[in-house]
């Protein structure tokens, strides 16, 4: 709204004045989105309290100490995971010890990869699995109130390598893993860990392998609020 | 810009002309403002922030088990067992297709131009090389499964398991063809402001006798209409994630 202003030469009145206050006062106490250009806004005006990104955790597992899987669990439903299934500690997430922290509506990505490298016997020697073995990943957050919840979409099976199972044939695994998930919680939430399960389940499988070695990976996660 | 409001002094003549600029170009300076007007740590409240206009997260989810178990395949469509409801079976040969017939497919509007992170997870699996060799004959076939994301209708390369065919019998390395797999992968594109979907595609590429092909070139298409052999070839669970973050002016919005 533009100001109506006596031009010059006019006489000054009381309400000439008092027209030009009350646009001001008016455009100044109802200031919208209108009334900001172009590139107002740059890292200055932004404090980082007020970024939707509230936290972010990863881990990276270099490779420089492996991790041997050989639990076996019962079946790929969730309710298998927590009890059944090994915790791959080292792709823990819990920002430092501290958690994650939300004051409002959440939204969670949380992402997990890693590296089957072989399959190995109970001689720990590399060998080809029945390629009806699985190895399953699954993904889970747990509350400040321990509550611990699987995120089901994450639950993915990966058929190990084998043409001839039992063998040395094809023993190389090399298996990529990667798994991406997403959960939300629709008030203020404390959650404390951030998990990585993992197991053997047979199916079928004839010849099953001891262990399944894991190297290198990450786990990660982006926490939003008010999303 | 800065305002500087000139005031009248002791003793001048008011001009109404300039007295009214310091409202004109006090007014002016308002409807404009940039971050000259804002100081520093101005937004230190998220509450303050209105919800959604930084990042939107649009959250696709099909959670469909394989009913895998310690002395029980997937139970996919083929032999014994009632497979899940929402197993995806992948039409063979049929060319790059919506997963779920679209059930993880993300659609928005958006008024600004967005900087948008797609990512998926699907779990792939086929039953095995002896299904895979009674249907075609021989164990020289691979059944190769290949996905992309797919933006605005047109498919990503890179976003999964799929290549072109660079030679007649260059099939070998153009898709996935073991098993079963968690599949995954990401994409990061600059997208204009209006209405857009991205989806998941898959297919079982056609498959060649693998070991002759190196000496004899030779296509091997199968027709499965009833869809019947072809059965137990499936995606089960499946995600797709998008996250859009606003980019206001940058590309001109």
């Amino acid at each position: 709204m533009g100001v109506n202003k006596p031009s010059s030469g006019d006489t000054i009145t009381k309400q000439s004045v008092i027209g030009m206050h009350d646009t001001l006062r008016t455009n100044i106490n109802g200031m919208d989105d209108q009334f900001i250009g172009p590139s107002s806004f740059g890292i200055p005006q932004m404090s980082t309290s007020a970024s939707p990104l509230v936290a972010f955790d990863h881990v990276n597992d270099t490779g420089t100490s492996t991790i041997v899987m050989n639990t076996f669990g019962n079946s790929d439903i969730s309710t298998d995971v927590i009890p059944n299934w090994q915790d791959l500690t080292t792709f823990r997430l819990n920002n430092g010890g501290s958690g994650f922290t939300t004051v409002g509506a959440s939204q969670y990505v949380v992402f997990f990869t890693c590296r089957i490298t072989v399959a190995r016997d109970g001689s720990a020697n590399d060998m080809a699995p029945d390629p009806q073995v699985h190895a399953m990943f699954a993904i889970t957050h747990e509350d400040n109130g321990g509550t611990e919840t699987v995120v089901q979409s994450s639950i993915m099976g990966y058929g190990l390598y084998g043409t001839q199972p039992g063998t040395i044939d094809w023993e190389k695994q090399e298996i990529p893993v990667a798994i991406w998930c997403s959960f939300n919680f629709p008030s203020a939430k404390i959650i404390d860990t951030i998990r990585v399960y993992s197991c053997m389940l047979n199916g079928t499988a004839v010849t099953a392998p001891t262990d399944i070695i894991i190297e290198r990976g990450t786990s990660g996660v982006l926490v939003f609020e008010r999303v | 810009m800065l305002f500087f409001p000139k005031g009248v002094f002791n003793g001048e003549v008011v001009d109404p002309d300039r007295l009214s600029a310091d409202f004109v170009e006090g007014n002016r300076i308002l409807s404009d403002t940039t971050h000259y007007q804002w100081a520093e740590d101005t937004f230190t409240q998220r509450p303050k922030l209105e919800a959604g206009t930084h990042v939107n997260i649009i959250n696709n989810t099909k959670h469909v088990r394989l009913q895998i178990t310690s002395g029980q395949n997937p139970i996919v469509g083929r032999g014994v067992g009632t497979p899940a409801p929402d197993l995806w079976q992948i039409p063979l040969d049929r060319g790059l297709q919506e997963i779920g017939d679209g059930d993880i497919r993300a659609e928005w509007v958006s008024d600004v131009p967005e900087l948008v992170m797609i990512c998926y997870c699907i779990q792939y699996y086929m039953p095995g090389q002896a299904t895979v060799n009674s249907i075609f004959g021989g164990n020289d076939h691979r059944a190769r499964f290949q996905s992309l994301i797919q933006i605005d209708g047109s498919n990503i390369p890179g976003t999964g398991p799929h290549a072109v065919e660079n030679t007649i019998s260059g099939i070998r390395g153009t898709g996935f063809a073991y098993t079963s797999l968690g599949v995954s992968a990401t994409t990061i594109q600059f997208l204009e402001a209006g209405a857009h979907f991205a989806t998941v595609v898959a297919n079982i590429a056609r498959t060649d006798p693998h070991i002759s092909s190196f000496d004899v070139a030779e296509y091997d298409y199968k027709i499965d209409g009833g869809g019947q052999e072809f059965k137990g070839f499936v995606v089960a669970s499946r995600n797709l994630i998008v996250m859009r973050f606003g980019r206001g002016a940058l590309l001109g919005g």
